[in-house]
């Protein structure tokens, strides 16, 4: 990887995560087991994945690559490999739940970018019939109509049901048009690729990944 | 602001990137959900368990869902769970992650695959009897090609054919059961004459022989294999006879001391030590005082010549004098006096004996070896530590477990099905 990819990556990854973890908020990552280990709470509220009477358990170290190119139905790129073997030590040993902090999910959502960026690439030149999570998408046309309409709707629910295992709430799909509504407004067809990156990004790097009850 | 800016970024950002493939997904993609069926209250348990037992988080349209779901539907969550146990990464990591912690003094779950991890898993994926740990003649090893393989230089001396397996994307499908062996004079490898499973690994050896006076291999054996620590079963009560003389009887010029703490742990550590006394590690190898002869030349281990024992069970002999001096491999077992331990343990069989087999003979047939089997096990999948009002709990499926003849993957599904392990 050349010097000025290397910053680039670097620079998108650090500006992602800053977004991400807006996002991982209103996606309810704010709650903790109160089980596991004796830890307690991480925040005090609890997240609808992390109920009390059940453990959660923290995205396992060796677990990382493999769970995120299941959800995705991608193989990891060669750069997710470099990140992953890069920061495999910020990961969670032990899967207790006291075990998630800063590096770890800034580095989830690096990673996650990576995978969803190989999702796109995947998808993008299939038709839309044959594709798993943006079916709604027109990879041809600008984002403006797509993320103030149901296409929005679709994409968000098919990766939220995949990644979390469940459909996405109506306070998801609001969240996530707002942002994207605000990231859009150059409004070029590339920004549409964007869009469906950030959807997935936002929801690989969540609580549904990091806490995969 | 920044949502502006980091689309902008990611612009440049992803066609920079290559997306050279590496390695396919591991789970294939189901057909019987749709992007906007309900996705059932039973597919949702499949899924949770699915990740309690492989560490992995699926697709939720996978095949093994669609299998394990109807499993579920059917009453059938032992069949579900034994669905999730089929795949690779069961064994790849959280096997694997329950072993590591045992193979080493740290207990770090990121320690190195060695010998004593990929026994753990070989012994599980092959639905083997969990007392040959302790009692079986055989590590294993793998067959994938390309690996370094010699049995001394690579196996015996250095870690590095696991090493080399560790850098491998799943490695239980390649491994086969070797018999153990040693070193002997001539450095070659030959038949292991005195084995007992992980105790006699090289692994065990490097964590628990090196240097010392042994006595670190009976703690960690009581700890990583019985779930209790030295200071759990100490007994101020137990006899001396078989402390040794390094053991100061006055520390500080207090016997009072050596009476109320150093005894009740001695008593212990120095009654079985003798199990291990054929064993030292050094040069970074297991060696045993039957094969090799006394020395400190390559290939020779520093023992006693009258007894045969290894030196390091003699050092500091002028500390007490009077203390007791190893003549033979004979141990006692003095953690059956109180009622506590003797409940705890629940030892069957003898409590004494000659050499390291039947010692660890007694560890694999006590009722505590299944029951801390369980415990391992109800913290990986569980993901939570075992506490006191679980104790019928542990009780109820480490008998399952004797009862299913020590078989671990039928332990992990017993373990998974339960309700306070789901959530449910």
């Amino acid at each position: 990887m050349n010097d000025k990819l290397g910053k680039v990556t670097f620079l998108a990854s650090l500006t992602l995560s800053l977004i991400l973890q807006t996002g991982c908020y209103k996606m309810g990552f704010k709650g903790g087991s109160d089980g596991a280990d004796g830890a307690g709470a991480i925040n005090g509220k609890l997240d609808r994945n992390i109920v009390p009477g059940k453990t959660a358990q923290v995205l396992n170290f060796r677990a990382v690559g493999k769970s995120l190119s299941n959800l995705a139905g991608v193989p990891l790129s060669t750069q997710a490999n470099t990140f992953l073997n890069n920061d495999i030590t910020t990961y969670s040993l032990s899967s207790a739940s006291d075990t998630i902090t800063g590096p770890m999910l800034f580095n989830l959502a690096k990673l996650s970018a990576e995978v969803c960026l190989s999702l796109v690439n995947k998808e993008k030149p299939l038709v839309a019939a044959n594709r798993k999570f943006y079916n709604s998408i027109d990879f041809t046309k600008v984002p403006a109509a797509q993320v103030s309409g149901p296409a929005l709707d679709d994409a968000v629910n098919r990766v939220s049901r995949m990644v979390c295992g469940h459909d996405a709430s109506a306070a998801m799909v609001t969240s996530i048009r707002s942002d994207l509504t605000a990231a859009t407004t150059t409004n070029t067809v590339q920004d549409t690729s964007n869009a469906a990156l950030m959807i997935c990004t936002a929801y690989m790097s969540s609580a549904c990944t990091v806490t995969n009850n | 602001m920044k949502s502006k800016l980091v689309v902008g970024i990611v612009l440049k950002f992803s066609s920079l990137v290559i997306a050279t493939q590496l390695f396919l997904p591991g789970i294939s993609q189901g057909q019987t959900l749709s992007a906007t069926a309900p996705i059932s209250i039973e597919r949702q348990t499949a899924r949770t368990m699915f990740i309690r037992l492989t560490g992995v988080i699926p697709a939720i349209d996978s095949v093994v869902l669609d299998q394990m779901e109807a499993k579920i539907k059917a009453g059938d969550k032992v069949g579900a769970a034994n669905i999730a146990i089929a795949d690779p990464n069961f064994l790849d990591i959280v096997v694997r992650n329950m072993a590591t912690t045992m193979s080493n003094v740290a207990e770090q779950v990121t320690d190195d695959l060695s010998d004593f991890v990929a026994t753990v898993v070989g012994v599980t994926r092959d639905s083997l009897n969990a007392k040959e740990l302790l009692t079986g003649n055989y590590i294993y090893t793998s067959n994938a090609a390309g690996l370094p393989i010699d049995m001394v230089n690579d196996i015996l001396k250095s870690n590095n054919h696991y090493a080399a397996l560790s850098r491998m994307n799943s490695f239980a499908s390649t491994l086969v059961k070797t018999v153990q062996q040693i070193v002997d004079p001539n450095g070659l490898a030959v038949p292991h004459p005195e084995t007992a499973g992980l105790l006699t690994s090289r692994k065990f050896g490097l964590e628990h022989l090196t240097a010392g006076t042994n006595r670190r291999a009976v703690r960690y054996t009581f700890r990583e294999f019985l779930c209790r620590d030295i200071q759990e079963f100490a007994d101020p009560a137990g006899p001396d006879n078989m402390i040794s003389q390094d053991v100061d009887r006055f520390p500080a010029g207090d016997n009072a001391k050596f009476q109320a703490e150093c005894r009740s742990c001695h008593t212990m550590l120095d009654g079985m030590r003798p199990a291990f006394a054929h064993f030292d590690f050094s040069d970074n190898y297991v060696k045993n005082t039957p094969v090799l002869a006394n020395g400190t030349a390559a290939n020779q281990i520093n023992l006693n010549p009258t007894t045969g024992l290894v030196a390091k069970s003699y050092i500091h002999a002028d500390v007490f004098p009077a203390g007791n001096i190893l003549q033979n491999t004979n141990w006692v077992n003095n953690a059956t006096r109180n009622s506590t331990n003797a409940n705890y343990f629940g030892w069957r069989g003898n409590t004494s004996g000659t050499g390291l087999q039947s010692f660890a003979t007694m560890v694999a047939n006590s009722q505590s070896y299944s029951q801390c089997f369980t415990k391992r096990v109800i913290r990986s999948v569980c993901n939570r530590n075992v506490t006191g009002a679980d104790d019928g709990l542990v009780t109820t499926l480490a008998n399952y477990f004797e009862s299913a003849n020590y078989n671990i993957k039928a332990l992990f599904s017993a373990v998974a099905v339960q309700p306070d392990c789901l959530g449910e």
